[in-house]
């Protein structure tokens, strides 16, 4: 049921993108858009084939430009940084010596990719569609190992991506700002690698990283400060508890 | 060659009589079974967090008093925790009461009084509380004489039973003298085995050893009977392949090893100490290290700096001194390079089994021995492969050895060879190494 609500979703958005294009066959130009973005979400996610429980805390800023080449569609891409961690310990119980990390902050690089779509607007509204890519680089973190006689090392990589589709109605009958909601296509999928030297005692484990839910609502306000900046708060819940904030800057 | 035994019935010499005393002098001291708690929190109490009050009586708990007087039996504000204390009427609803509070503007938060428990694991066996080696309180352990030990003197076992109390997919093999298999504390851990002495599959114990070790390896645990054994839950298969002077042959040990290896042991403990190297005992250790399977075999009770066979098999055995109630070495513990940890094998508990009363099948002694340190080792293997049943044989010994206590650091930093890598710690071995 989950995966045919998911395939609807999808299909749906990508069937009025495209019919929209064909109809209404706007004219094209191309501008660029700088944009800042910052965010802080909190995933419920599964840790390995036993899908022990979790919480993935992720906070990222970005840098970003958005290219319009059409009326109705945007691209952009992102970099920047970002921490996460996970809110329960996480063992990596099948090494020969079992490692738990407790709220081990990671951190590095994260890029992303996104597509904006307006294929349809009528009176006061519009039906957007928002989708994104991040890719969270490997965030790699040693730690020694020192036991009461012997000493070693052991390393841990997090990695991870995340996609999101919004398909949010906006009502922009207010001049200034206009606020929007709808439904949210959430997938995290990524891996944990552990490993471990102490003198001859050696080991790998890796976990696999996986959204627990897929579906949640979106809402937000996006207001225009002035000719040149936008701003865009956004939020959601239920599967995904963010908060992002976005700033853009018009040429 | 005579099994090197020291095996020393407490009660039989304190009182004069046999093992049954020790049952006497313990059955009625003391079950440490622990009463289930009533709920998670403290019946009808609520703590309150507030700003600004810092003593009791206060003018902010008028309005809540004149609210809900016919809710509230007493509150008053508790200087040692700094928080309000609320104790509700028998059969108010806590929550509705509790979140009336918080719209209170004095009140920061309010909490049920909750209950926190040991972190550990707690048998109900009635010996457990004398077990000084899994859990050591610096209890009296010897009562005759008064001897106690010193407090954490003891392997981690409680703590190290947070992780697991073990699997009936793990069977420690005990190649002994056979296990009293209808005695209460093992009668539903025994599996089949094999007596190599009589070649028959009637694997009794006649001495007396092996039952003590099977227990202390694993005897039934928490069932309010007895003794705690280290692995909870493992299997026992005995072997016997000593007689019922606790003597046997190279070439019955060496196929009792390998009977035990091919009938899916993951560990062995062995009874018995040789003085002679011989290819017999050496390719049977070998054969199980090949195979996954780890032999635990005792240093020897002679306090010579040498260690005996085949525990001198260094490649292929686990080595295991004595150490005491005070993690001091035993002084009749031998050592040597080959020594790879110790665990307590000073006054220790095991089920008794005397074939001249073979009835009595509800006894248990103190014995001292590194034969009863060994099982020790035995159980806590037991345990880890429990939770990682693919570990190699090389690995499980690493382990062990890796996550031992240096208990002699003060005289012997390091390894050393009086005491190995240290005393086995199950805390360690079966607990995780935390990454902040």
């Amino acid at each position: 049921m989950k995966k045919f609500l998911l395939f609807l979703l999808l299909a749906s958005s990508l069937a009025v993108s495209f019919l929209s294009a064909q109809e209404e066959k706007r004219a094209s130009r191309i501008t660029f858009t700088p944009s800042l973005t910052l965010s802080y979400n909190l995933i419920d996610c599964t840790l390995g084939e036993d899908k022990v429980e979790n919480r993935l805390v992720f906070q990222y800023g970005t840098l970003g430009l958005d290219v319009e080449l059409l009326d109705f569609l945007t691209l952009g891409v992102k970099a920047g940084y970002n921490l996460s961690h996970f809110h329960d310990p996480v063992d990596l119980a099948e090494l020969p010596l079992t490692l738990r990390l407790d709220q081990s902050k990671f951190q590095g690089l994260v890029f992303g990719l996104l597509i904006k779509s307006e294929p349809l607007s009528f009176r006061n509204f519009a039906v957007k569609i928002n989708a994104e890519g991040l890719y969270v680089m490997e965030n790699s973190k040693q730690w020694p190992v020192e036991l009461p006689l012997v000493s070693g090392t052991a390393s841990v990589k997090n990695r991870f991506w995340l996609l999101t589709l919004d398909l949010v109605l906006e009502f922009q009958g207010f001049s200034n700002p206009a606020i929007f909601v709808g439904p949210r296509l959430n997938l995290l999928r990524g891996k944990i690698s552990g490993s471990e030297a102490i003198e001859s005692l050696t080991g790998e484990q890796s976990l696999k990283v996986a959204q627990a839910n897929l579906l949640g609502p979106v809402a937000g306000i996006t207001y225009e400060l002035g000719d040149n900046w936008e701003l865009t708060l956004k939020a959601s819940y239920l599967s995904r508890l963010a908060a992002t904030l976005e700033i853009l800057y018009f040429f | 060659m005579k099994s090197k035994i020291i095996l020393l019935v407490m009660a039989a010499l304190a009182l004069g009589a046999g093992p049954a005393a020790v049952e006497v002098g313990f059955y009625h001291s003391g079950n440490p079974c622990r009463s289930a708690l009533p709920a998670d929190h403290v019946n009808g109490q609520l703590i309150i967090k507030s700003a600004g009050i810092t003593a009791s009586p206060a003018g902010n708990y008028t309005g809540i008093l004149a609210a809900h007087a016919s809710e509230i039996r007493d509150i008053h504000f508790d200087s040692r925790s700094g928080y309000t204390i609320l104790q509700a009427q028998e059969g108010v609803d806590l929550e509705v009461l509790r979140r009336q509070l918080l719209k209170e503007k004095w009140v920061t938060d309010v909490s049920y009084n909750y209950f926190a428990t040991m972190s550990e694991q707690i048998p109900s066996d009635y010996l457990f509380d004398y077990q000084y080696a899994l859990k050591n309180t610096g209890q009296v352990i010897v009562p005759s004489t008064g001897y106690s030990g010193t407090s954490g003197a003891d392997i981690k076992a409680s703590e190290g039973w947070d992780w697991t109390v073990g699997s009936e997919t793990q069977t420690i093999a005990v190649v002994d003298t056979g296990v009293a298999i209808t005695h209460e504390d093992l009668i539903d851990k025994v599996v089949d085995g094999y007596n190599f002495v009589a070649d028959s599959t009637d694997v009794q114990d006649d001495e007396g050893h092996g039952t003590i070790v099977a227990s202390i390896a694993a005897a039934e645990t928490n069932n309010g009977v007895g003794l705690a054994g280290t692995c909870w839950k493992a299997k026992i298969m005995p072997v016997k392949v000593l007689d019922n002077e606790g003597l046997g042959t190279y070439l019955a040990i060496g196929a009792g090893i390998k009977y035990a290896v091919d009938n899916d042991a993951r560990v062995i403990t062995l009874g018995f100490t040789g003085t002679k190297d011989s290819f017999i005992l050496r390719d049977a250790c070998q054969y199980a290290f090949e195979n996954n399977c780890l032999v635990v075999a005792p240093s020897g009770n002679d306090g010579d700096a040498a260690v005996s066979y085949p525990a001198a098999y260094d490649e292929y055995c686990l080595a295991v001194g004595a150490s005491d109630a005070k993690d001091q070495r035993a002084s009749w513990s031998n050592y040597g390079p080959q020594l790879d940890v110790v665990a307590p094998g000073v006054w220790v508990y095991g089920a008794a089994y005397d074939p001249d009363t073979p009835t009595d099948l509800r006894s248990y002694v103190q014995v001292n021995g590194t034969s009863f340190a060994v099982p020790y080792v035995s159980g806590a293997i037991a345990l880890l492969l429990s939770l990682k049943p693919d570990l190699t044989a090389l690995q499980v010994m690493d382990l062990v050895k890796f996550t031992a206590d240096d208990v002699n650091q003060a005289t012997n930093p390091g390894p050393d060879v009086y005491m190995g890598y240290g005393r086995i710690n199950l805390k360690r071995l079966l607990g995780p190494f935390i990454l902040n």
